[in-house]
């Protein structure tokens, strides 16, 4: 059957792409710009015979999806900044537990509340290092309705294979944006269900890495009897203070992420080649750039573009690749500087890195990061 | 089409973004592409608000207008922030029931829209499909049915009907006035 494009908010494609993905449990509290997805889940997550929780707040939405996950449901929670940051001690809890799922964060221009319906791209360093204590995350940002849906799929996919909460983090512009997409077809895209465990109960050790980095887990209610705990804990999941054990589980919840960076990173270019000037940006920032980029090459400027669909971990070998070649780099943020910063520790102080830093609770126009690339170029 | 820029803009809660998104979805049926956007506050009704519609043939880059072929301004506000502003041949639409204007640009042309909703429909709900169908008439973005089909889809129940007469009302206004 030839399929045909369909015209789709962002959020909406996030829920959708969740289904696709297999979730079956959203637990949350509506909040603008991320409440289309609470709706939309209400609605299509029944139809699919999956449960929709609305919960009292953001503290008991993550808390909701970590028990879920647990009990063998892939699970999501969709929010955004002042959410968001209610969400970060049960996400520091999911992270230490090991426990995959995904969370939204439709970004919105902050501080605290700041305004509810303006776009901002200010929590990047928040969904980082958001949590206290050592811990590693992943995070990734679409720029169109199309990547809403894809980076969704991936977002569970990558959760389930690595045991880790996912963050997924469109801003305001994308969420709330409408725009012709062309569906995957059920099977096109790679789902990925988590390892689990099929052995002997009285030989399960839920926290016991095996040759991928990984533990199978297996589901709350069957016949594997295991804790949770929050604290430091062992192979068997009991607290444990030994601290030859913590040195191994801290650095494990990082390795585990960091050691397979070629599956978590990606990143897309738009014109980098013979390039002078590299462009780096994340999220509907990308859309301006794309556009600012194609007309200084009409211009005869040999600017390019990397997208970051991957926030975290950071692309750091492809930044420090594309930036060997050029002049100068370019770091347009909604926000007041965030994304630069990592750019910088990468390329070194050598290199020229400007930044186009907007907080105002608007987005950057295409026009804006032309005049910047014709002012450093 | 190479690219076509479209503003609803008004108050909060007169369907600005209904008129985008059925703007969107009759161009994707039609097979162009489509990007709507939007800007408003943090009120239900009230407050400036626009919808923002670009259409292409072509993939589109950059979704939110740059310089509107055509703006619909249904309060003053909302033709204030137009009003000058525009490129040569863009054309700004007002509603004249409640928006005084005496620019004199060609251009901006203002039509009884409040008068002509109240008295088609008994209220002013379906205000923005009256623009929707201002807008067609001074650019078919799709084939007239391919409007009507997606008004059509979109409605419930008995609105299905009041919105397609004040789509085609909203239509003939601009048209028999031409």
């Amino acid at each position: 059957m030839e399929r045909k494009m369909v015209f789709m908010q962002g959020n909406e494609a996030v829920a959708e792409g969740a289904i696709y993905a297999g979730a079956r449990f959203y637990a949350g509290y509506p909040i603008t710009p991320s409440s289309e997805i609470a709706e939309i889940c209400s609605q299509r997550l029944l139809e699919v015979g999956g449960i929709y929780m609305q919960m009292e707040d953001e503290l008991a939405s993550m808390a909701a999806i970590t028990g879920a996950s647990l009990a063998g449901k892939k699970s999501l929670t969709a929010t955004s900044g002042p959410g968001f940051s209610l969400m970060q001690e049960n996400l520091g809890m999911a992270q230490a537990a090991e426990v995959p799922c995904v969370v939204v964060d439709v970004q919105r221009s902050g501080p605290s509340t700041g305004l509810a319906t303006k776009p901002a791209q200010a929590d990047i360093m928040q969904a980082r290092w958001g949590r206290h204590g050592d811990q590693a995350i992943i995070a990734l940002a679409p720029a169109t309705v199309q990547e809403c849906f894809e980076l969704t799929v991936k977002a569970f996919s990558l959760s389930e294979r690595f045991r880790t909460p996912v963050v997924l983090m469109p801003d305001e512009i994308i969420g709330h944006l409408r725009e012709s997409v062309l569906l995957p077809a059920p099977g096109e895209l790679e789902v990925v269900e988590r390892k689990r465990y099929t052995g002997d109960p009285k030989a399960y050790l839920p926290f016991k890495p095996e040759d991928d980095d990984i533990a199978p887990m297996a589901d709350y209610g069957s016949r594997y009897v295991f804790h949770i705990t929050s604290s430091m804990h062992g192979y068997e999941g009991y607290s444990q203070n030994d601290p030859d054990n913590a040195a191994w589980k801290i650095g494990h919840l990082s390795d585990k992420i960091y050691n397979s960076l070629d599956e978590i990173i990606e990143t897309r270019e738009f014109f980098t080649e013979e390039m002078e000037l590299l462009v780096i940006t994340s999220g509907s920032t990308v859309r301006a750039a794309h556009e600012a980029v194609r007309q200084a090459r009409s211009g005869g400027m040999k600017a390019g573009l990397l997208q970051l669909i991957t926030l975290w971990p950071f692309a750091d070998s492809k930044i420090s690749e594309l930036a060997a070649g050029v002049k100068s780099i370019l770091v347009p943020e909604m926000n007041l500087g965030q994304m630069v910063h990592e750019v910088r520790r990468i390329v070194g102080a050598e290199m020229p890195v400007h930044s186009l830093a907007k907080s105002s609770g608007q987005g950057i126009e295409p026009q804006e990061i032309l005049t910047k690339i014709r002012e450093v170029y | 089409m190479d690219k076509y820029e479209i503003v609803f803009a008004g108050n909060g809660g007169q369907g600005l973004i209904v008129a985008g998104i059925l703007a969107g979805h009759a161009a994707t049926r039609q097979g162009l592409y489509a990007a709507q956007t939007q800007s408003y506050g943090i009120s239900a009704r009230g407050g400036y608000c626009r919808a923002e519609v670009v259409l292409s043939d072509n993939e589109i880059i950059y979704p939110q207008t740059v310089a509107p072929d055509i703006v619909i301004a249904l309060s003053e506000k909302a033709l204030d922030r137009f009003s000058g502003q525009l490129k040569d041949d863009a054309r700004l639409i007002y509603d004249s029931d409640c928006i005084k204007c005496d620019c004199g640009d060609p251009h901006v042309i203002g039509y009884g829209l409040t008068s002509l909703t109240q008295n088609c429909c008994g209220s002013l709900q379906s205000l923005n499909i009256c623009a929707l169908g201002v807008l067609l008439a001074c650019k078919e973005i799709v084939p007239v049915p391919v409007m009507q089909d997606t008004i059509v889809d979109f409605f419930k129940g008995k609105n299905k009907e009041k919105n397609l007469e004040i789509f085609r009302k909203g239509f003939d206004l601009v048209r028999h006035s031409n």
